[in-house]
């Protein structure tokens, strides 16, 4: 079964007993698997039973699917477990790498696009793919820099993955906002360049703004509300897409009371009602 | 208090400087995780776009920032009593040393921080805070009884119904999540005084003798028992695999005081035991 195509939300552990309560009418949760790798206590505990009530997708930051010395056979394995155990709607994971020679560096860094990091990365996925038993989505990621000798753009990067890896796309449209504005590119002309008809989840976030030697830069840290400019963006890219599909409103840092969650969530579900019917299909011209 | 034998210092930057026969992403890698640990940009700097090399070298900034503040706020969420003894500022810079140092070897950070207690015991601007790393293995054993195996206690009822005799020649399984500690200070009274809300008013002896502490977690609630001297001797005996009589005899060597009876009881009625083997 996959996601249902509307609005999902993060899980956070300050949460849990509300939705278990109050069972909030959301169409699904995500979950970083990382945080439920312990063996035991509250943690699966609640998760098991919010599974009971609600669509799952895990979503990865820490397998490294760009990393050269290749996949951690111990993380990997610990994911299978997770996705034998809760049996998620779905996987995906981040076009980023995370550790090198052994050492996990906790951030989703950026990698150059050339043919060796195709290769690698698209290795990789396999790897994760045939563990999993299962395709996974590749996420674009944001960036604040970027590599002079890039062979190819992200979304051909991502194209490129697609047809290699059969995986599917997990396209998130703050990220696109914050790198298009740090690294100087057209979002709309990247929207256009994406293999759209991959595209199977949409991550929207807040970020915050900095401001280095008089140059705006924008961080991608997912601790206040969608700004209107993303907004306009989301609802652009479903135009392209030409169907609803699962949007995540992500929340990691400062995270808010959950009802300013299902506010954010109501916002995604409602641009989504005014584009499409309940068919799925184009409700305006 | 165990230390560990091994000084993972050297491994952990030498990591970044291993001579391996390298790909040219291995080669970045190499380079940028040095740039982020090391603040060694040079060789990652004519590899970005962009004309201002001041402000790639900032751009990099926030990578290095998004590392130690993210690794600096999961160490602080595990051992939050540490981060409020010696403040904010100086915990985030305590985590920097600690995570160049000995950085996280996997993605989850439930397994990190494992050795944060044994890095505070010899850092040395921390010396004159003599009970900071007995403090910080209490806050890890709190952390380890938090996400440690679920199983169901042995229960009063079915120990019960095994025959005294048969009863001490058995031994006794402690629970998963159980967690024993000692230390010459009174590490508890000073965990206790650090909780939120709590009166951290009250003057703390470190004098006044030491104290030993159970952690463990037998349903959804972790459990904090102090433990007298014969109790701690009784549950590390069993926990070594000595039978429950022999373990006894041990307790009552060390704490003449000690009665084996309500002691038991009370280990069993806090749901401390797993399951009853080897007779």
């Amino acid at each position: 079964m996959p996601l249902p195509s509307r609005s999902g939300l993060g899980l956070k552990a300050p949460h849990y007993r509300e939705i278990l309560d109050d069972r909030p009418d959301i169409g699904w949760f995500e979950l970083h698997p990382e945080n439920y790798m312990g063996a035991g206590g509250p943690p699966h505990r609640y998760l098991g039973e919010i599974r009971r009530h609600y669509p799952l997708s895990m979503h990865g930051v820490g397998l490294s699917l760009g990393s050269a010395d290749g996949i951690d056979p111990q993380h990997l394995a610990a994911l299978a477990q997770l996705v034998a155990r809760y049996q998620p709607e779905q996987v995906s994971e981040h076009l980023a790498w995370s550790h090198f020679n052994g050492v996990y560096l906790n951030d989703l860094l950026p990698l150059p696009y050339d043919d060796e990091s195709l290769q690698r990365v698209s290795d990789n996925i396999d790897r994760v793919q045939q563990a999993l038993g299962r395709t996974i989505l590749i996420e674009n990621p944001s960036a604040y820099i970027g590599f002079r000798d890039n062979s190819y753009s992200e979304p051909e990067f991502l194209a490129e993955l697609v047809q290699r890896s059969g995986c599917g796309l997990l396209l998130d449209v703050n990220n696109v906002y914050v790198s298009a504005c740090n690294q100087g590119f057209d979002a709309l002309a990247y929207l256009a360049a994406m293999p759209m008809a991959a595209v199977a989840e949409i991550h929207l976030a807040g970020h915050a703004l900095q401001e280095i030697d008089g140059t705006e830069v924008r961080i991608d840290d997912h601790g206040s509300p969608v700004i209107d400019p993303v907004w306009n963006l989301h609802r652009q890219t479903l135009a392209l897409l030409g169907r609803p599909v699962p949007v995540l409103i992500e929340w990691d840092t400062n995270v808010p009371e959950f009802e300013v969650l299902m506010a954010e969530a109501s916002r995604a579900d409602a641009i989504a009602g005014e584009l499409f019917d309940k068919a799925g299909k184009f409700s305006v011209a | 208090m165990d230390r560990d034998p091994v000084n993972k210092s050297n491994v952990a930057v030498n990591n970044f400087d291993l001579a391996v026969n390298k790909s040219d992403l291995a080669g970045f890698q190499q380079d940028f995780s040095r740039a982020l640990f090391q603040r060694d940009d040079e060789p990652v700097l004519p590899l970005l776009s962009g004309d201002l090399e001041s402000l790639n070298r900032q751009r990099l900034d926030i990578y290095r920032n998004n590392v130690f503040h993210s690794l600096g706020t999961a160490l602080g969420d595990l051992y939050p009593v540490i981060k409020r003894l010696v403040g904010e500022p100086f915990f985030m810079a305590t985590a920097a040393e600690y995570i160049r140092q000995r950085p996280p070897d996997r993605a989850a950070m439930v397994f990190f921080g494992g050795d944060f207690p044994v890095f505070l015991q010899d850092f040395t601007p921390a010396r004159d805070l003599v009970y900071l790393a007995d403090v910080a293995r209490l806050e890890l054993a709190w952390h380890r009884a938090y996400h440690a195996e679920d199983r169901d206690p042995l229960t009063a009822t079915a120990l019960a119904a095994i025959d005294p005799d048969q009863l001490a020649k058995s031994c006794l399984r402690l629970h998963p999540s159980v967690q024993l500690l000692s230390s010459r200070y009174p590490v508890l009274k000073i965990w206790l005084a650090n909780q939120e809300g709590a009166d951290d008013q009250v003057p703390i002896d470190l004098d006044a003798g030491g104290e030993a502490v159970c952690i463990h977690r037998p349903v959804l609630e972790v459990q904090v028992l102090k433990l007298d001297t014969g109790t701690v001797e009784l549950l590390r005996g069993l926990a070594s695999g000595l039978r429950l009589g022999q373990a006894i005899t041990e307790a009552v060597t060390m704490d003449g005081d000690f009665d084996p009876g309500p002691a038991l009881g009370r280990c069993i009625s806090s749901g401390l035991f797993f399951e009853l083997y080897g007779d």
